[in-house]
């Protein structure tokens, strides 16, 4: 089964699209796998609802394992499954904190194995200097990603003002690259995501 | 060699993890061990593309001199790879070529696997080859020109744009248009430097002219080839390679037929003679007499349906 990561900063809507996509393809229970860096597993099963409340908070690093899920999308007049992981957020240089560093190790290894690439950029906090504006990281994954798999831009938080200004930007500095706006709160764009894993499956 | 990789592989997560090695220096690693195309090709499959098409090269006959150049480029394609990963400075080099030679001395071909090798040695993010001619390039009003120029280019990045015949460019006189295409062409293969290769190719005689009224071209185009004309013992050479691969053989006298047929049309046609595609129109012409000769025929042998005999040839 092919998988397709979803990379990105910290803060900038990883889960809260992971969880919010699942439940558009019509999850009511999810069964989550939680993966860390030395490879143990958690599985857990939630109410879309509860897990959404547990898994997403506006503070950077909640996410500290891989997490997946098996998912499907209609391909054609079927239906093909694929496993959507969401990832640690990553950032610039190093961190203090040892289990954020070995979240991201974790999150590296999964970006270097995975067969599509959803690289989510906040398109709200491009002109501000917060954890979650791009910076060099977001270049290097562009870079590495487009010349190794299925990739493409998630620009998130299309909901919020700044973020059209962003998305605009966005589209500039990564001309080659295909990018879909997309919004948790108004399932902006996520017919287009998902035309995009279906059609690469 | 793999294990060794992996290894590696797993001391540096071993290091990120710890905090010695920052996420950025981490990818800066990743990105300087792959090769820089953009192609989905991973690069075993691409080495043995390269073997395979670096084979077909030396396959052919003659042409010592391209494939010497080819040597030298994809030295130069390693020497650079390994400059970079030692932090030196890397420059993409221009390898637009002119091509001279007359017809059917193998210019297209070599222009369709140089695409490929480029392609398979992380040169060219394509290797396709785009085949134009006069037509294709100039207008029929002004303005026209500069547009049907910058659509070929964009049909062409990538790959190789092959101008077939490209001294007509120049050919119409003062009010041709010819010559805003020739400008339109050097504008478009200098801004795509590192990403096109434009080959002019063309009778040598009237290239040397093209060339001359042109003097800015010469020096645009660093790599000149010439394409002899092959002797006759090569065009018999080529046409045995090209019964072995649709599987036919020549008798003996056959063979002498062929070698006197070549020197005649050679003699009557002098320099248009077509070279190799003579001889390949020759063999397929006896191919098709063969099945003539053979259908009256109830039982053949395998060497029946294989052998051309003397008078299969014309």
């Amino acid at each position: 089964m092919k998988h397709c990561l979803i990379v990105g900063k910290p803060n900038v809507g990883k889960t809260s699209f992971f969880l919010n996509f699942a439940s558009y393809l019509g999850v009511y229970t999810c069964k989550l796998t939680f993966r860390d860096n030395r490879g143990e597993i958690i599985q857990k099963e939630y109410l879309i609802d509860i897990a959404k409340k547990n898994l997403i908070s506006s503070s950077p690093f909640k996410t500290m394992d891989i997490i997946e899920i098996n998912l499907s999308v209609p391909v054609y007049k079927g239906m093909q499954s694929f496993v959507l992981l969401d990832s640690s957020g990553l950032i610039d240089g190093t961190s203090d904190s040892h289990d954020i560093r070995s979240s991201m190790t974790a999150t590296i290894k999964a970006l270097q194995n995975t067969d599509m690439v959803l690289h989510m950029m906040d398109a709200s906090s491009i002109f501000s200097k917060e954890i979650n504006s791009i910076s060099l990281i977001d270049d290097q994954i562009n870079k590495y990603c487009r010349c190794k798999s299925l990739y493409c831009i998630l620009a998130s938080k299309m909901d919020k003002e700044e973020s059209e200004r962003g998305y605009q930007l966005l589209k500039n500095k990564y001309p080659t690259s295909y990018i879909i706006p997309v919004s948790s709160v108004s399932e902006r764009g996520f017919k287009e995501v998902k035309f995009f894993v279906g059609r690469n499956l | 060699m793999k294990k060794k990789l992996l290894d590696t592989m797993d001391c540096r997560y071993n290091s990120l993890e710890a905090g010695r090695l920052s996420t950025n220096e981490f990818f800066d690693i990743l990105l300087l061990e792959k090769p820089t195309t953009n192609g989905e090709l991973k690069s075993d499959d691409n080495e043995i593309i390269l073997a395979d098409t670096l084979k077909e090269l030396d396959m052919l006959i003659g042409l010592t001199n391209v494939k010497a150049l080819v040597k030298e480029v994809l030295a130069y394609a390693d020497m650079q790879k390994k400059r970079r990963a030692n932090g030196l400075q890397t420059q993409p080099l221009a390898m637009h070529m002119i091509f001279k030679g007359n017809p059917g001395t193998g210019k297209t071909t070599v222009a369709r696997l140089l695409g490929k090798i480029f392609k398979a040695k992380g040169l060219l993010e394509v290797g396709h080859l785009l085949e134009i001619e006069r037509a294709d390039l100039v207008g029929e009003y002004i303005g026209h020109t500069a547009q049907k120029v910058r659509e070929q280019i964009k049909k062409g990045l990538g790959g190789v744009i092959f101008v077939d015949e490209a001294y007509s460019l120049a050919r119409g006189g003062e009010k041709d248009f010819g010559k805003e295409a020739i400008d339109a062409l050097v504008k478009g293969m200098e801004d795509n430097k590192d990403n096109l290769i434009i080959i002019l190719a063309g009778y040598k005689e009237e290239m040397d002219t093209f060339l001359s009224i042109n003097p800015g071209l010469k020096s645009r185009f660093p790599i000149h080839m010439d394409f002899d004309d092959y002797t006759i013992e090569e065009l018999v050479e080529i046409s045995e390679l090209m019964l072995d691969l649709r599987q036919y053989t020549l008798s003996m006298s056959a063979k002498a037929k062929l070698y006197q047929l070549l020197a005649q049309k050679r003699l009557r046609d002098g320099l248009h003679s077509g070279n190799a595609r003579l001889v390949r129109n020759i063999i397929e012409k006896a191919i098709r007499r063969q099945a003539v000769r053979l259908s009256n025929r109830e039982n053949c042998t395998i060497t029946d349906l294989m052998m051309l005999a003397r008078e299969d040839l014309e």
